[in-house]
């Protein structure tokens, strides 16, 4: 469970027993001395975050940028109505408080006043209204229109049946209702996807296409420069109100160049971080020698993301429409080398939902591995001599190329023949997500916000199953489950609902249609004088929180 | 003469035609839906559906290609999937940087590769001769992004003489361009030399020695202009080629040019910015065909008539 904490913050002395009194005492006080010493020192103003990136970020028009690289900067310019605090729970954020109807489908925000736009304009409830049915509308070209189709009156909107969103309102200019066409105990984390942000429609008017590099937001920060492909200059916005999240003069970043180079300018001492990419981003041999360096001891922060990795095998195509050959793939499989293989930047996953995730369960019976009990089961289901399958898999992603040639050798130890077939992600998706064309494959998903309905309800839904563009890559279709997922999705008791999941979970294990093979890990390295870098269980970099010693 | 410069301007509408066509069904043969590079791998399948509508990408292979080919003929190299610029504003905004380096690295080589090709011919057989054919064999076969690495690990990362990475000033194209010289220079030491050994034997070099010239003007002045001939040919074409070195030289040292935005719109499938890089690297090489042969005519005023 050690791995459940953030390195630089594991409690000391867990499961200590007591002894002598003195001892106790010269403890306490070593401990007094060790906390001052390693107490966070008050933050500064001032200086510049120097950052890298490999590519060019998308856009910074949160209805166009989807991708977690995007994410942290839109967080420097927006705000939404609620935002997360250091863990996974919601508080107000432009809203100062919200109230649920007793249906549960009507949501009435009450805003914060004498909040600006970076342009000096004051937020007004309408402008969430215009945000939000920006997301909507067919000629934003927007991406996740999905995720606000629950408000009312959305689809008619989207299919030009309507001028508005019905369940958009803003009674008064400080007051905004949404009304869902049901109740949806997600819809608060939905509100701080991108498309949760605000912006003015008077900016996006003026600079029509442009306005992705020109953001208006109420966020502590505005896009000073942007020379695209070149580098990205962040300046405080004068409007913002809360000068604890405008510790740093600026953030700079350039775009471009690849994680080795970025590594050698971060000990050249010309970057802060060394990698703000999904990691390692690092060539392995180099974060193996970071991590031996003395120089750089305690500044690799490290944290479980919630990102888990399986291989999907396909329940309406033989031979995994049957549950004892599934069970023994997974029973075949060694995670653990496959961990080792990487040299500990992956964890093995004995299950679905990876440990930021509430509704984790450490308790959860995994299958473990045990090569004797996969070929027993594979005897048991008349397939003694084996079978031959084809694996799929992204060529361009080393982790799974590692993971694929690790579980070919270990199904070659049962009888099993993988043949395996390295694809373009473009590719893997497109055999991935229709109907009996991929017979297994490696398959990952990250989470959109902290509630297990993103992990099991999106992939494992049989009444979500389509013949093109389906997410449950097993196209495994359980009534049982289904029925749960429909009963947690109704469930207005936080508590039970996590049971229901959980429930889910074990099923699933049990079911075999994924084999959970390992959580990804977020790393960031950085330099001493940086401080706040801790990462977020959900949206991993926030550089507003940050600030620099002088 | 109009006849023969309109004819080659013919040929070359019909290079380039082709070089377009061929990139937009090598694109199209690539396995894979571009919606879904545009969309990300969670996109509904409505939105996928939307972005086929608006990119024609269910239309017949034949209509897209002629819709481009419009598009085209319009000045319009269209805008990337990915960052929704527009193409021809993405090659302006970084030809400059490709630009510098280029010629920056062009100047290095020649600086190199002229004196030490006409000084191994004047020394033929010398150990200077021989050494410095060994170590242009060797810059011969070194791989660009290799080459560019290790000078940027130990004069940049280790020695701390360079900058290492992006671009802030010109002194940042040091590095980068002295790593695309030496990929060059060897190959243009050895044919100087190759070619002014066979110049220095020619009788109108032995009369210049009658007369008792010296042989650094025999050499530099008389020799090496005939003996440049040749040399400005490839130059040309590889200059116009350069795109190829420039583009893992830019790559490992972060440089916002055009090579680093091929790489890219390679990594993003990214089919507009492909196309645009690809055209824009075909029309360089048409382009310097015809600046070739001016030249060439400048230099060999006995060629004007054929260009």
């Amino acid at each position: 469970m050690k791995t459940l904490f953030h390195q630089r913050f594991q409690p000391w002395g867990a499961g200590r027993r007591p002894g002598h009194a003195l001892f106790d005492l010269s403890f306490i006080l070593l401990l007094f001395v060790a906390a001052a010493a390693l107490a966070e020192p008050e933050p500064q103003r001032g200086g510049t975050l120097r950052l890298a990136l490999p590519t060019d970020i998308s856009s910074l028009d949160p209805a166009l940028a989807f991708d977690t690289i995007s994410a942290p900067f839109l967080m420097l310019v927006y705000q939404g109505l609620v935002e997360y605090d250091d863990g996974v729970k919601l508080r107000p954020a432009l809203a100062t408080d919200w109230q649920l109807s007793a249906d549960r489908k009507t949501y009435t925000f009450h805003l914060r006043s004498g909040t600006r736009f970076s342009n000096g304009r004051e937020l007004v409830a309408g402008d969430f209204v215009y945000s939000l049915e920006r997301n909507l509308d067919p000629r934003t070209d927007g991406l996740s229109e999905a995720y606000f189709e629950g408000i009312a009156g959305a689809k008619d909107f989207r299919a030009g049946k309507a001028p508005h969103v019905r369940g958009l309102r803003a009674p008064r200019a400080d007051t905004l209702e949404i009304e869902l066409s049901a109740p949806d105990p997600t819809f608060l984390f939905v509100l701080t996807l991108p498309g949760g942000l605000v912006l003015p429609r008077e900016a996006v008017a003026s600079a029509g296409p442009s306005f992705t590099s020109h953001p208006v937001g109420t966020g502590p920060y505005v896009l000073a420069g942007w020379r695209r492909g070149v580098k990205m200059r962040f300046e405080r916005n004068p409007f913002y109100p809360r000068a604890e999240r405008q510790n740093l003069d600026a953030i700079e970043v350039r775009e471009g160049g690849d994680a080795a180079l970025h590594l050698m300018m971060f000990e050249r001492g010309e970057l802060d971080i060394a990698d703000v990419t999904m990691s390692p981003g690092v060539p392995i041999p180099d974060f193996l020698r970071i991590q031996r360096t003395p120089r750089w001891q305690g500044l690799v922060e490290s944290m479980p993301a919630s990102f888990t990795w399986f291989l999907a095998l396909n329940t309406e195509m033989p031979p995994f429409d049957e549950l004892k050959v599934r069970q023994a793939v997974n029973y075949a499989i060694d995670k653990d080398k496959i961990v080792h293989m990487l040299h500990n930047t992956i964890m093995a996953a004995p299950g679905i939902l990876p440990p930021p995730m509430p509704g984790f369960n450490p308790h959860l019976a995994g299958i473990p591995y045990n090569p004797a009990r996969a070929r027993q089961l594979l005897a048991d289901s008349g397939h003694a001599g084996g079978f031959t399958c084809k694996l799929w898999f992204e060529a361009a992603n080393a982790i799974l190329v590692s993971a694929a040639a690790s579980i070919q050798y270990d199904l070659k130890q049962v009888g099993i023949d993988v043949q395996l077939n390295p694809v373009t992600l473009p590719a893997f998706l497109n055999v991935s997500e229709r109907r009996k064309a991929m017979q297994c494959g490696l398959t990952g998903w990250s989470q959109d916000y902290p509630d297990p309905s993103d992990f099991l309800d999106t992939l494992f839904n049989g009444t979500l199953i389509t013949d093109e563009g389906c997410q449950n890559t097993a196209f495994y279709n359980n009534p049982q489950v289904n029925q749960w997922l429909a009963a947690a999705a109704a469930c207005a008791d936080p508590d039970q609902r996590i049971g229901i999941y959980q429930r889910v979970e074990q099923t699933l294990v049990n079911e075999a249609p994924f084999v959970p093979l390992f959580y990804q890990r977020v790393f960031l390295l950085h330099q001493p004088r940086l401080h706040g870098a801790k990462i977020h269980p959900v949206l991993y970099f926030r550089f507003e929180r940050m600030w620099l010693e002088h | 003469m109009l006849h023969r410069l309109l004819r080659r301007l013919g040929w070359s509408v019909v290079t380039l035609l082709g070089t377009a066509f061929l990139t937009f069904m090598l694109l199209n043969a690539v396995p894979g839906d571009v919606a879904r590079v545009i969309a990300g791998a969670k996109a509904s399948p409505e939105v996928i559906k939307e972005i086929h509508a608006k990119y024609h990408l269910d239309d017949p292979l034949w209509q897209r290609f002629f819709l481009y080919l419009n598009q085209l003929a319009h000045g319009d190299l269209g805008h990337s999937y990915v960052t929704d610029q527009s193409v021809a504003e993405a090659l302006i905004t970084r030809l400059p940087t490709t630009a510098a380096l280029s010629a920056l690295a062009v100047v290095m080589w020649i600086a190199l590769a002229v004196p030490l090709g006409a000084l191994t011919a004047r020394f033929r057989d010398s150990w200077f001769d021989r050494s410095t054919l060994v170590v242009a064999t060797l810059t011969l076969s070194l791989p660009a992004f290799w080459l560019a690495r290790m000078l940027q690990y130990w004069l940049g990362y280790q020695w701390g003489w360079f900058p290492i990475g992006f671009f802030r000033s010109l002194g940042d194209l040091l590095l980068p361009a002295a790593a695309l010289a030496i990929l060059f220079v060897g190959y243009y030491a050895r044919l100087i030399h190759t070619n002014m050994v066979d110049v220095l034997e020619s009788p109108y070099i032995q009369a210049a020695r009658a007369k008792g010239l010296s042989e650094t003007r025999i050499l530099f002045k008389h020799a090496l202009r005939n003996a440049m001939i040749p040399v400005i040919t490839i130059l040309g074409m590889d200059v116009a080629g350069l795109l190829g070195g420039v583009l893992f030289i830019e790559n490992v040292f972060a440089l916002p040019g055009i090579g680093t935005l091929a790489v890219q719109s390679v990594f993003n499938l990214d089919p507009p910015v492909i196309m645009g890089t690809v055209l824009f690297s075909a029309t360089m090489v048409v382009g310097a065909n015809w600046l070739v042969d001016l030249l060439y005519g400048l230099i060999d005023p006995r060629i004007k008539s054929a260009v």
